[in-house]
């Protein structure tokens, strides 16, 4: 900062030189200057008017009394206590959950991961439960004969490669899910060689039962997936829950607050 | 009763002593947050809660000078004080036109003809010496104002704002810069022997 070749020193002694702030040995260095500078000399009288014009400002009287009475002091004193404890009660909720977070993710190997595999399995065998329990789930990837993309064959309704399918299935040791063996040819399955319609089955399925029978048994996995959360899940969503209407009753409490201020 | 007694009796819970303190530093409090809040309603805000917090946290005052106690109390509701206005900026009232577009300003609500307060106390330099202090950076406007606008001594403004007296230096000679850059342009405002241009002063 410098006008008129002061420097912001210069500036900051003048500053204190009015007000009698500057050491003995320091005013009378300054001194020496300001007589054989004009600038100074001329800043000198600038700073001094700027004083006289701020000294000289109306003093506000207060527009009214600032008494307190014990209810005002008191009646603040609850809401700010509540407030705060609110607020401290959200922090914590909040800070309990990221502790149990971080400890799921640290010791997760240790007690999730069986879990996690048990959840995945039983979500695939939805409809078995039986069968993944005593054997490994055996899955077909395409036709065996070279593969052709899917379709009627892949899925074992055209007759041989269902039957190629089983074979394996038994060579294996496995037991054939039922799924397969409704798709299987006549003999293994008579509820379809018997029927009329079978052209017109889907999945195996008839089709004014189909709808209902696969209604019934995802209705009942959902709900039965929904009461299954493990007690950690619960930990979590319970401390979550709170966090959050604490922190948003502490905003409440806060705004009202302002409001009357 | 002095000053120290009746900080005993308030300690004890005299609300009576404490008012009778209020009530002798409250034209000081109330004048330095009008300074430096730059309008009246948000100086009685402040000084409202300055005292409450005088009240709260007097059983933390250690002896020394009290008034410079008050003041970093008064400052620092009015740092308080002025974030919360930034934070929440007053809207001015404005009537709505018919087709419920906002009115450029609200100069319908003036009166034309000017108040005893204006005629009294809102002279025209000193709106202008208030401009220039609102102009200032909180911190240097803080300092002008216990030094220069109400004449407190350094160590004072120094215990007012928990700085050292080399910075309360240095402060007050930026706001002084600053000042005085901004009052050239009311010089026509300022009475002669006031006056800050060269040409006045050669």
């Amino acid at each position: 900062m410098k006008r008129c070749g002061i420097s912001f020193k210069d500036m900051s002694r003048l500053s204190a030189y009015i007000d009698g702030y500057l050491f003995e040995e320091e005013r009378d260095k300054f001194e020496a200057r300001l007589a054989g500078s004009k600038e100074l000399q001329l800043a000198l009288i600038r700073q001094k008017r700027l004083k006289a014009v701020l000294r000289a400002l109306p003093v506000k009287p207060a527009p009214r009394n600032f008494t307190l009475s014990p209810e005002m002091v008191v009646q603040r004193r609850t809401k700010s206590n509540l407030m705060l404890t609110f607020r401290f009660a959200s922090a914590a909720a909040a800070l309990l959950l990221v502790a149990v977070f971080a400890g799921e993710l640290l010791l997760g190997s240790l007690f999730t991961a069986p879990q996690a595999s048990l959840m995945v399995s039983e979500a695939a065998l939805s409809g078995d439960a039986d069968v993944a329990a005593d054997e490994p789930m055996i899955i077909f990837w395409n036709s065996p004969d070279e593969g052709k993309g899917g379709g009627e064959e892949a899925m074992g309704i055209d007759g041989a490669p269902a039957e190629t399918m089983i074979e394996a299935a038994q060579q294996e040791g496995g037991r054939v899910p039922e799924s397969e063996e409704r798709a299987a040819p006549a003999e293994e399955e008579p509820l379809i060689a018997e029927s009329p319609e079978a052209e017109t089955l889907i999945l195996g399925l008839r089709p004014d039962e189909g709808g209902e029978v696969i209604s019934q048994s995802g209705s009942q996995d959902v709900s039965s997936k929904a009461i299954d959360l493990p007690p950690i899940r619960w930990i979590e969503i319970g401390l979550g829950v709170l966090a959050l209407g604490l922190g948003i009753t502490a905003i409440v409490l806060r705004s009202k607050q302002r409001k009357t201020r | 009763m002095d000053e120290q007694a009746l900080i005993q009796a308030a300690l004890q819970g005299d609300m009576d002593a404490f008012n009778r303190l209020v009530l002798a530093f409250q034209d000081m409090v109330y004048n330095t947050a009008y300074r430096v809040m730059g309008e009246s309603d948000a100086a009685e805000d402040a000084t409202q809660e300055a005292f409450i917090s005088v009240y709260k946290k007097l059983h933390t005052y250690r002896g020394g000078s009290f008034k410079a106690w008050v003041l970093r109390i008064v400052t620092n509701a009015c740092y308080d004080e002025l974030r919360r206005r930034q934070r929440r900026p007053v809207t001015p009232l404005e009537p709505e036109l018919d087709d419920g577009e906002l009115m450029e300003s609200a100069k319908w609500m003036v009166d034309d003809a000017p108040s005893p307060e204006d005629m009294i106390d809102k002279s025209e330099l000193d709106q202008a010496i208030q401009h220039c202090i609102n102009e200032l950076e909180e911190k240097f406007r803080i300092v002008v104002v216990l030094v220069d606008v109400a004449g407190e001594d350094y160590e004072t403004a120094s215990a007012a704002i928990r700085r050292p007296l080399g910075t309360v230096k240095s402060r007050l000679a930026r706001a002084r810069k600053k000042l005085q850059d901004c009052l050239q342009g009311f010089w026509e405002l300022l009475p002669s022997r006031y006056r800050l241009s060269d040409e006045d002063s050669a």
